[in-house]
């Protein structure tokens, strides 16, 4: 009968490569405290307190939560968030698969549209979002200008409220290179066993596509959901840059409502509160995604769809 | 000192590692010694006790910081050459100045340096901005120092710009310069002599800049060629349109909006038809697409624009415009009461220098260094003779001294630290009623409530 191996404590020469390690660590751990950790935890303690910067921070208990259910730009901006969310995660999704199966496709130069479709994607933000005023500019911007050609009057994209959104939904499309490559990969990752088995029972196409690819790819499909849905619940610096969450509240996404509160309203505390619930929310989300992928990711080797 | 190698024999030598961590923790202990203040000067008095008279520079030395917002190009060398005597006046007093570029988002900076704790001695403050930082307690009250103060008194300073330096009370900030907004009208001149049109006058109101833009403006095939009058929509404007009207944006004590009235809707409307009803002046697609709109005037796409002091710039740069400026029209009822744009200093409570961040504030108040490039009218009765410029004729500035003077004409936002986020709930309505989606009588009955109850709110 075997035995157990006897603990023993760690001996000098363990203890030191442990330390040497820690001491390795030590400048991303203790930028990790710092610059992370700490102002993480100071902003949960803050969100219990009305904080005006400079001045000290004065307990309110859970009033700044409870501030949330009675302000209407909350509600807003809480709204649009989650409409943007819902339209352009799953849109995003299906174009970048979309986009990845036509990549996937053994064609002449298909390295060079690789290329091609991920290079946006590392365009900044700030660039993208100047150049993208001027894409949807209504007079001069091509998106019109193409629109023209199909005798459609084309609407004021950044100045109709009821545009504005639509126009941000398009634009993040110009990011999908990344969820690109990332389909990609997953789908070379599938056995080529499985299109030839399919082939000899006759399933082609479509079927092949919905009965193997799918399934198949479906983790990743999982891990792109996951991410875009945080993502998106995060955009900033677009609707700061190119329309201040206007016209008309139109584009008051969450995390700029919380940043004009933070910064230019001097509610550090509330600001502190809305970051929270935006935890809240995404964890939920996340949550969601995850239990309901038991219905549709298919893990191989579980012994589960 | 011998430096031994680690040993197993117990020995109390100092170790290399050991020097190695001391000679670390002395470095990290230089730097942040270095990263520190140097030492302060003992802070001035803000107790009750009677300052003495400061005749001579402050005695105190060190540095100050200091932060400027918005700094044009043309300003810089000024601002330099106005520190560099300072410094040679002050000895023992080094100038630290910062001007990050115009537009970079100066006040989240300032906010970030507040929260910081690493506010500059002395910065820039905006109409509206004074109140809620000193609400704040971020600025130092300034009375003692004015007081002690043997180069400028407290009489000396124009009545219209104390409110606006001012809270509870206590003066909080120190005017150099102010400009009402909107200030002109910039007119085209070959436009105005092609329409056979007679030149715009100071007393103009704005039923004649509608007539005008009316014939000015040139349209074809549904292409606008040029627009005839431009103005923008955001917050100065529409308070100088309702205020000139004879409406109030909030009750006397505000505490409750006052916008939701005739007068007020009146004037927007008035101005916001000119967009969408007359189609004369651009909305804010076309205005977008217009880029600047001083240098969308002065390259002749715009016969007239209501336009403010900072417009000048790029008008000056433009070659071979042709235009001239009167004061900004009255209102139809012959009201004209404008937004009061500041240049002012505010010092940090937490200065360790407020002696010489005072002098600092003070001397330029006094010798206006940049008033060769930026025109403001200055906030000393004293200094009114000095308010002249090459083309303040052309401007019409030369009649501001006198109009200022009267009470009334200039005004600030008010409700103080709520003011950013109660423009935004107006602006936010008005919004659709400048692309017509609205009428202003909806769109300010919408804000009404929403401004009520953010006025209430604690």
């Amino acid at each position: 009968m075997a035995t157990a191996p006897a603990r023993t404590r760690p001996g000098h020469l363990a203890r030191r490569e442990a330390l040497i390690g820690y001491v390795f660590i030590s400048p991303w751990l203790i930028g990790f405290l710092v610059f992370l950790a700490g102002p993480i935890l100071a902003s949960l303690g803050l969100s219990f307190t009305q904080y005006k910067p400079g001045q000290i921070p004065i307990w309110v208990g859970l009033a700044n939560y409870v501030r949330m259910f009675g302000d209407e730009l909350f509600y807003l901006s809480l709204s649009v968030t989650t409409k943007y969310t819902l339209i352009s995660v799953p849109l995003g999704l299906a174009i970048a698969l979309g986009l990845a199966l036509l990549l996937n496709q053994k064609v002449p130069g298909q390295r060079f549209f690789r290329t091609v479709f991920y290079v946006p994607s590392l365009i900044s933000g700030v660039a993208m979002a100047i150049v993208f005023a001027w894409i949807f500019n209504s007079r001069f911007g091509i998106l019109n200008y193409l629109l023209s050609f199909l005798k459609l009057d084309g609407p004021n994209w950044l100045s109709d409220p009821d545009f504005t959104l639509s126009a941000f939904v398009l634009m993040s499309l110009w990011g999908v290179g990344s969820t690109v490559v990332i389909f990609i990969a997953a789908l070379q990752g599938v056995p080529v066993a499985l299109y030839e088995a399919a082939s000899l029972d006759g399933a082609v196409g479509w079927r092949r596509f919905i009965h193997i690819t799918l399934p198949m790819i479906s983790p990743v499909v999982l891990f792109a959901a996951i991410t875009g849905v945080i993502g998106t619940f995060q955009t900033f610096a677009v609707s700061y840059i190119m329309t201040s969450g206007g016209p008309a509240n139109a584009s008051l996404f969450y995390l700029l409502y919380l940043y004009k509160n933070a910064f230019n309203w001097f509610e550090m505390g509330y600001a502190s509160a809305l970051a929270w619930f935006l935890f809240l929310i995404i964890l939920i989300c996340t949550g969601l995604l995850l239990r309901t992928s038991d219905l549709w990711v298919h893990y191989e080797g579980l012994g589960k769809k | 000192m011998s430096i031994r190698t680690p040993n197993s024999h117990g020995s109390h030598g100092i170790s290399r590692r050991t020097l190695l961590k001391l000679i670390g923790i002395g470095s990290a202990g230089a730097a942040l010694a270095a990263c520190g203040a140097a030492p302060a000067a003992p802070a001035a008095s803000s107790g009750n006790a009677e300052p003495e008279p400061t005749a001579a520079p402050a005695a105190a030395t060190g540095s100050i910081r200091v932060l400027v917002c918005c700094a044009t190009p043309a300003e810089e060398p000024l601002r330099n050459k106005y520190n560099a005597a300072f410094e040679a006046a002050n000895p023992g007093i080094k100038v630290i100045a910062e001007a990050p570029p115009a537009g970079m988002n100066y006040f989240e900076k300032l906010q970030t340096l507040l929260a910081a704790n690493d506010m500059p001695d002395v910065f820039d403050m905006w109409e509206g901005y004074v109140q809620p930082y000193a609400a704040n307690g971020a600025l130092l009250a300034m009375d003692d120092l004015l007081k002690a103060d043997s180069k400028i008194k407290a009489d000396d300073i124009l009545p219209a710009v104390v409110p606006a330096q001012s809270y509870q009370g206590k003066q909080y900030a120190f005017i150099y310069g102010f400009m009402p907004g909107p200030v002109s009208l910039f007119y085209n001149v070959d436009h105005f002599k092609e329409a056979g049109l007679e030149a715009p006058s100071p007393n103009w109101n704005w039923n004649n800049v509608r007539e005008a833009a009316l014939k000015l403006h040139k349209a074809a095939g549904g292409k606008v060629e040029r627009y005839g009058v431009n103005f923008e929509n955001w917050f100065v404007p529409w308070q100088y349109m309702m205020w000139s009207n004879g409406a109030e944006v909030f009750n006397a004590d505000e505490s409750k909006a006052a916008f939701n009235n005739p007068k007020a809707t009146e004037a927007l409307q008035f101005w916001y038809d000119m967009v969408n009803v007359d189609k004369i002046a651009p909305n804010q697609d076309d205005a977008k697409a217009l880029g600047s709109m001083a240098k969308a005037f002065a390259s002749g796409q715009i016969s007239l624009r209501l336009g403010n002091y900072w417009d000048l710039g790029e008008l000056k740069e433009t070659k071979g415009a042709n235009w001239k400026a009167v004061l900004a029209p009255k209102s139809n009822s012959g009201g004209r009461t404008w937004y009061m744009h500041l240049g002012c200093w505010s010092i940090s409570a937490q200065s360790k220098m407020p002696q010489a961040a005072w002098d600092y504030a003070r001397d330029f108040v006094l010798q206006r260094p940049i008033d060769s490039v930026t025109p403001y009218v200055p906030p000393l009765k004293s200094l009114m003779s000095t308010f002249k410029g090459p083309d303040h004729e052309q401007l019409g500035y030369t009649a501001l001294p006198e109009i200022v003077s009267q009470p009334g004409t200039l005004r600030i936002p008010g409700a103080g630290a709520k003011f950013d986020k109660i423009q935004g709930l107006i602006q936010a309505e008005l919004d659709l009623a400048f692309i017509g989606k609205k009428s202003v009588a909806d769109a300010l009955a919408t804000a009404e409530p929403k401004v009520n109850e953010e006025l209430a709110r604690k």
